[in-house]
């Protein structure tokens, strides 16, 4: 379904949305950042935040491809930005099993600081305002407040 | 990701220079870990943090995984001059408590070689 478009900038009915698809292959993940780290900066985000903000959508495009779709380049990962007058908001969606958020280690407790791995999710809560999984936990939505 | 090394004394040197995403986790772990198979028992590893961007979760945990391995080898490993960025990921993640952590160059090569 094409992205419904509409709206003038400034407006109360704007919204933006571009969608893309990237096969299961983490070579594909700095093309994911260039993009997006482009439309953060065009909306004004600061560095600081621009980069916290690539991260989060980094994280959850490698867990897509890694622990999603297992690095089976036949399934894709879609990625979807989307702007309103509000806020920025990207979907992450695989074509996995699906998961349980609240089951993933607290990486912050006792000897999982000595795990190399588990840390993405914790990033992606510190750096956005909104990050919530679909109940299936196939799609990854987060959520920041544009700059004023 | 811009990575290199050096030697000085006792104490590997790394410089880690842009941001370290994607892919760059993989390299930067396997980079660490051949530098500490070269180096036998009582490794010195100092990483340069100065000019780092972002890093994602794999790049932390490659920092994680060469710190279980230097550790194993009962040697030290310590951060140098982390950016604000990584400085503020660090404590996000708990890791400088894991993490010797010294402002210049000189002071870190000292301790490291004690």
């Amino acid at each position: 379904m094409a992205p419904e478009n509409r709206g003038e900038p400034g407006s109360d009915d704007y919204y933006r949305e571009v969608e893309f698809t990237i096969p299961s292959d983490i070579e594909f993940v700095p093309m994911v950042e260039a993009a997006l780290t482009r439309l953060c900066h065009d909306l004004k985000f600061s560095d600081e935040e621009t980069a916290q903000i690539a991260v989060s959508v980094i994280e959850g495009v490698m867990n897509a491809i890694k622990h999603g779709n297992k690095y089976d380049l036949k399934k894709p990962v879609r990625v979807r930005l989307s702007v309103d007058k509000d806020q920025l908001t990207i979907s992450i969606k695989d074509e996995g099993e699906g998961f349980q958020p609240e089951e993933v280690a607290n990486p912050l407790e006792g000897e999982n600081l000595f795990r190399d791995h588990g840390r993405g999710i914790l990033m992606m809560r510190a750096y956005m305002d909104e990050v919530y999984h679909s109940e299936k936990g196939t799609r990854l939505t987060m959520s920041k407040k544009l700059p004023r | 990701m811009e990575l290199t090394f050096r030697k000085r004394g006792p104490v590997i040197i790394f410089n880690l220079k842009g941001n370290v995403i994607g892919p760059d986790g993989l390299k930067l772990r396997e980079a660490f870990q051949k530098a500490i198979e070269l180096s036998g028992d009582r490794v010195r590893i100092l990483i340069n943090l100065e000019s780092t961007g972002m890093m994602d979760s794999s790049a932390l945990g490659a920092l994680v995984n060469a710190y279980t391995h230097v550790q194993q080898k009962k040697g030290r490993i310590a951060v140098m001059k982390p950016s604000p960025n990584i400085h503020k990921l660090l404590q996000l993640a708990k890791l400088d408590q894991l993490f010797e952590s010294y402002s210049d160059e000189d002071s870190a090569v000292t301790a490291l070689s004690s």
